[in-house]
């Protein structure tokens, strides 16, 4: 190990640090080489993708430095750089990258001896660690995922037991057929998005209700828990082609939908609302038994602020009875908290267990009403960011990448969760950064369509005392 | 009859294990029913309805190298993933429903189909023998029967059992493959005769018929009827159901690696992707989630028999169970049928009645 030298790579911007850079080389001021630059235009250029595609080709750290807070050439890349880098060191953090292997700092084009010794420092804190192997490891044949460590998910077979009784339909059910006979007999919608009992299986599926004859297959009961929202954004062109739709939402799909607001994936008026008062959804069909029990609630259910609907255009029928006393409020949140407290190596160990399962089938990103790109990172191939192999690095870059882009938007509606063929606790990451969100800039997704999410703002008083 | 009794299965599992043989059955795995390689008889489970995994995750793993390279100055070297000597082991799967086993049969056709043959997949399945069991029940989503095929179909089986009232199994050998791998061990077999446990065969689907299926989507006219966007609107392209299928069979070929070295890996793909047909240019040809969601019907029951000659769905329901927002694709075979019944439409260009085999160039199943 005496003779280690870490490889470090370091995104510096082409205004300040690498002037600074530039500087102290002309100053011929001694300090290490290990150090690989890559000039970027600004900070806010980098993308965290960078970070993890540069510890996948072999790196043992990264350097990323830009201009001081105010001195940004594009005004304000740097700042929003740093709302970025505040929830990607949580994200790195919390999967178990020791902060050491990270480090961000400001340096401007005058400041040749804080770069000379920024440059040392880390050296030396790096080379302290030693090399990046548990990531590089991860590149070993011998640790893709194989089919003895799958463990399923329980949903195998499709639909409420055969000997459960069928559950009660919510009171508001005349209502809500009720206002969707209006709605598409006046012609104002042409779609009603709700839910509906399959045709052969005793499950409740998503239905569209094109004609008013048809209003009687809406129902509305515990088993509802699919988030319909995802059927809104313009990628749902089958949808799209109906025509203007009315959609049941429940408190929670709501919040979903106001995050399309905000994103302007769909606009307020293309849209109507059927609000649905809701006393919980039982988190996977094949679990009831008759009764909402609960231990059967869907994660999401547990602690409801939104019963009844925050936005809708009609709310139909009243407040049903509270979501009955969970028996672990924050079940979530005792869990992420008990990562927490555990070293990064045996957070990486716990996350490394369960993303060698990952089959790389991209549910999750399916069933997310948030994921609505036209083209996916994923899909990218020249360069390619991402491999499409079923294998740990690709797995873990996946998850990553995933976790990033939902930061600050995720509702928690628990879908990826609910899908997720081998099991993997999503929730848990999107919980972690939904917390950060709360503690570091006090914002909740999916209330307020007229906030600005955290990462399409910046405010110079955020946080720098992670920053050198 | 020959029989296997429960004993002598054990028997029978040590002793393949101790031959070196890589033992692949039915085993639970955090409650669930999965098929995977086993080390010891007591990890197989026979009274499962059906894994959640088909068996081509055996012949025609989810990812798999090609080739090597690797670029230096001095050129491109390409190297053969074989070159190390045999990677695949020699593999007996033990207890494979007959559905399984089809979806097996199916994939050979592709893989073979004209000539062009498939080695990879060729030596795993070359390597392969299958044991199948026939079942003894079935589950709400379970739909063989209503394409063709029963809980005792032998298509793609090298060996069929079925189980006796007595607990014991009656063997059958099906291929000369089947009886080389049975001869290796007489002693565990002894002849005998009892009664065999009544199957009890899924319902078949109400007002399904493939034939007719097959008639109505061989008419252009129907490609873009409006059943289409009705059914399957709801589809939500996860693709989930193309890799539990045990016939979906599309891949992709990948470069991974660094810019000096890497490997060529062939890797699932799926036709619900909404990528999958789009053009270097940007056009995609399959615009909506509908109409890839129709491709996987008229794969199963149009693509299939026509160019392979081979059962593009055998019924195992998978695709049924995994579907997030519940899409039925015997519900479709129920619609498709009434509508080919509304409305005759011209014979049949497919599948001729008098051709029932359902694998062509069956010989190549044998061990070479």
């Amino acid at each position: 190990m005496s003779n280690f030298e870490p490889k470090i790579v370091g995104f510096v911007c082409n205004w300040c640090t690498y002037a600074g850079a530039d500087l102290a080389g002309v100053a011929r001021t001694q300090y290490r080489p290990n150090v690989r630059v890559v000039r970027v235009p600004c900070t806010g250029r980098v993308d965290p993708l960078f970070i993890i595609k540069a510890f996948e080709n072999g790196a043992d750290g990264v350097l990323v430095s830009g201009c001081h807070p105010g001195d940004c050439h594009y005004i304000a890349g740097n700042l929003h750089a740093k709302r970025r880098w505040m929830f990607f060191k949580e994200l790195t953090d919390f999967v178990g990258i020791e902060p050491e292997r990270i480090h961000y700092a400001w340096v401007s084009a005058s400041e040749a001896n804080k770069w000379a010794k920024l440059v040392d420092e880390i050296t030396e804190t790096i080379r302290a660690r030693g090399p990046f192997s548990k990531y590089r490891s991860l590149k070993d044949p011998s640790s893709n995922g194989a089919h003895d460590t799958l463990i399923w998910n329980e949903a195998w077979q499709p639909g409420i037991p055969e000997e459960a009784p069928l559950p009660e339909e919510a009171p508001l059910v005349p209502a809500l057929r009720e206002k969707a006979r209006e709605l598409l007999e006046s012609g104002d919608v042409q779609v009603v998005i709700g839910y509906g009992w399959a045709k052969r299986q005793r499950r409740v599926v998503p239905v569209f209700i094109t004609r008013p004859e048809d209003v009687s297959r809406l129902l509305f009961n515990p088993l509802c828990v699919n988030n319909l929202a995802v059927y809104l954004p313009r990628k749902q062109q089958d949808v799209a082609k109906l025509g203007r739709p009315a959609i049941v939402a429940k408190g929670c799909d709501v919040k979903t939908i106001v995050v399309l607001l905000q994103e302007e994936q769909i606009a307020r008026n293309g849209v109507v609302i059927l609000g649905v008062p809701c006393a919980g959804v039982i988190y996977r069909q094949e679990l009831w038994q008759g009764k909402l029990a609960p231990d059967l609630l869907a994660p999401k259910c547990l602690r409801c602020d939104v019963q009844t609907p925050h936005l809708a255009d009609h709310v139909v029928g009243d407040l049903p009875a509270p979501v009955p006393e969970p028996h672990s409020p924050s079940e979530v949140q005792r869990q992420i908290e008990a990562l927490d407290q555990r070293t990064p190596d045996e957070r990486w160990n716990f996350w490394r267990e369960h993303f060698e399962r990952c089959i790389k089938c991209y549910a999750c990103s399916q069933v997310c009403p948030l994921c609505y790109c036209d083209r996916c990172i994923t899909e990218k191939n020249n360069p390619q960011w991402v491999e499409t192999s079923a294998h740990l690095q690709g797995n873990l870059s996946w998850n990553l990448v995933r976790a990033i882009h939902l930061a600050g938007r995720c509702t928690f509606c628990g879908e990826c969760d609910r899908v997720c063929p081998v099991n993997i606790p999503l929730n848990l990451i999107n919980r972690k950064l939904g917390m950060v969100s709360e503690e570091s800039f006090g914002y909740r997704s999916g209330y307020d369509e007229k906030a600005h999410p955290p990462m399409v703002v910046y405010d110079p008083g955020d946080k720098e005392n992670f920053i050198r | 009859m020959m029989l296997l009794t429960r004993h002598n299965l054990d028997q029978w599992v040590e002793a393949l294990l101790g031959a070196g043989l890589r033992v692949v059955g039915t085993t639970m795995q955090a409650g669930q029913p999965v098929y995977a390689a086993v080390t010891r008889p007591s990890a197989l489970d026979f009274s499962q309805v059906i894994p959640r995994n088909s068996l081509k995750d055996f012949v025609f793993p989810q990812t798999e190298p090609v080739m090597l390279y690797s670029i230096r100055k001095a050129g491109i070297e390409v190297k053969d993933v074989k070159a190390d000597g045999p990677r695949v082991p020699d593999t007996v799967v033990l207890g494979a429903r007959p559905c399984d086993a089809a979806g097996m049969a199916a994939l050979q056709s592709v893989f073979t189909w004209q000539g062009e043959d498939d080695p990879l997949f060729l030596e795993r399945r070359e390597r392969t023998t299958v044991v199948t069991l026939a079942c003894v029940r079935g589950d709400r989503s379970c739909f063989c029967t209503s394409v063709g095929l029963s809980p005792d179909a032998s298509v793609g089986s090298d060996v069929l059992l079925r189980e006796t009232v007595g607990g014991n199994f009656a063997v059958e050998a099906v291929t000369d493959k089947g009886s080389r791998l049975l001869a290796c061990w007489p002693q565990c077999f002894e002849q005998g005769a009892e009664p065999l446990r009544p199957l009890d065969p899924p319902p078949v689907i109400e007002r399904s018929d493939v034939e007719k299926i097959l008639a109505w989507l061989s008419d252009p006219s129907h490609y873009n009827h409006d059943v289409w966007s009705v059914h399957a609107a709801t589809c939500l392209g996860c693709g989930a159901c193309t890799y539990v299928c045990p016939t979906c069979h599309c891949f992709d070929l990948t470069d991974e690696g660094s810019a000096y070295e890497g490997e060529r890996r062939k890797n699932w793909d799926a036709c619900q992707f909404d990528h999958f047909t789009a053009h270097a240019g940007g056009h995609n040809p399959r615009p909506l989630q509908s109409q890839r969601w129709r491709n996987r019907f008229m794969c199963k029951f149009h693509f299939y028999p026509t160019k392979f000659s081979a059962k593009g769905c055998v019924g195992c329901g998978r695709c049924i169970r995994v579907c997030y927002v519940g899409l039925d694709i015997a519900e479709m075979m129920e619609k498709v049928t009434g509508l080919a019944e509304a409305n005759p439409s011209r014979q049949p260009s497919g599948l001729s009645r008098e051709d029932p085999s359902p694998l062509k160039g069956e010989g190549r199943a044998g061990v070479s």
